[in-house]
């Protein structure tokens, strides 16, 4: 096996498990359809691009996490429009989680969660970064590893986030 | 709502028309990532000798200009100035987008170091382009300059002739070249001034 073969080998294997976390990132960094079809096939690019520097110094989940995050916030969404050149079509069958709830369920979790992303969206980019890794189930230590914070900072930090998205989140019930 | 059902909202709600899958589509998916990622690398290195093309054929010609004249024992001191200047400015640009490439690689560093990084490129992005005339439009004004200076000091036509052809050059050049030090000023201070601050303010979320 190539180092091209081994790459893709990794890729697809990263893609397979932590699939889910791109597509999730795509969708709070990037507002609407198009751009988020962008965002997600740059931090695929990258995410490949990265491979020759990976040499197992961070957990599979911490690196995919940093690049993706890293790709977002520096993004520059005009720039990759003129560029036009990605397109991904990944004809792939829908991953397991889809079929876990029933479709009345998946649907109310889509609905809470434009709602939730619609929050978020409004918040500074460092602080949603801060709740999307704390939505993703990420310990503080790995958080930390994964913005260069220390664990108490992010502790701090990541309480007042949440502090404002509730405040957010009950005032978009109030006006629904 | 408590924060756990909104992570049971994100993890499910999220989940619906997702693009994972296994095997074969994943390998597959691999595979056009990286027919991707070449055409990026190729995109990328096309623009950057496109850049330093300019200048190199610039210099290329005048280079030739003051070969023939050399090599006919004419006087062509001005026109290796003309060249060397413009093959300066081209080293100066293939230098700088080599070092550039070398810099945007991702190397999966945590998310406050890369801000600072992308920091310190947009900064020296915004240097290069408020000093544009004295990296680029000087060095090639005076190469062109020089060209002027050759046709005024050692050409057989009429000195009315010599005259305009001379003030014609320069003054094409001087125009040209006022548009293009407005325009760089414009990207500078507007996109990618507000670029730069947005940036410090992400990393500043993040850094307290």
């Amino acid at each position: 096996m190539n180092e091209n073969e081994a790459n893709e080998a990794r890729l697809s294997g990263w893609l397979a498990q932590h699939g889910a976390i791109v597509r999730r990132l795509s969708r709070v960094y990037a507002t609407d359809a198009a751009d988020r079809q962008d965002l997600h096939q740059e931090m695929l690019i990258q995410l490949w691009r990265s491979l020759p520097s990976y040499r197992g110094q961070a957990r599979d989940s911490t690196w995919i996490y940093r690049v993706c995050l890293n790709t977002a916030l520096t993004w520059k969404r005009a720039w990759q429009r003129r560029q036009a050149l990605v397109v991904v079509s990944a004809n792939a069958s829908a991953a397991p989680e889809a079929v876990r709830a029933s479709p009345a369920e998946i649907q109310e979790h889509s609905q809470q969660l434009e709602i939730l992303l619609d929050a978020m969206r409004t918040l500074p980019a460092g602080e949603c970064s801060l709740l999307v890794l704390a939505l993703e189930g990420v310990t503080h230590r790995e958080i930390g590893e994964i913005l260069g914070m220390t664990e108490n900072h992010v502790g701090v930090a990541l309480l007042r986030a949440r502090r404002k998205l509730s405040a957010l989140l009950m005032e978009t019930n109030d006006e629904l | 709502m408590s924060f756990e059902k909104w992570q049971e909202a994100w993890r499910e709600g999220s989940a619906s028309g997702a693009n994972g899958g296994e095997g074969a589509a994943l390998r597959r998916m691999a595979h056009e990532v990286r027919g991707k990622a070449r055409s990026f690398e190729r995109a990328i290195a096309w623009r950057d000798a496109r850049e330093s093309l300019g200048s190199l054929l610039v210099g290329a010609v005048f280079g030739w200009v003051a070969w023939l004249n050399w090599s006919a024992g004419r006087p062509s001191w001005t026109c290796w100035i003309a060249a060397v200047l413009a093959f300066a400015v081209a080293a100066f640009l293939l230098v700088d987008r080599l070092r550039a490439r070398r810099n945007v690689r991702p190397r999966g560093d945590a998310v406050a170091a890369e801000l600072e990084r992308a920091i310190a490129e947009g900064r020296h992005q915004y240097w290069l382009l408020t000093n544009v005339l004295w990296w680029y439009l000087l060095p090639l004004g005076v190469s062109v300059g020089m060209i002027a200076l050759h046709v005024m000091l050692y050409s057989s036509q009429a000195l009315l002739v010599r005259s305009f052809v001379a003030l014609a050059m320069t003054g094409a050049t001087l125009a040209l070249y006022f548009g293009l030090w407005r325009l760089n000023r414009r990207v500078a201070d507007g996109e990618l001034r507000s670029w730069i601050v947005e940036l410090e303010d992400r990393r500043r979320q993040l850094t307290g």
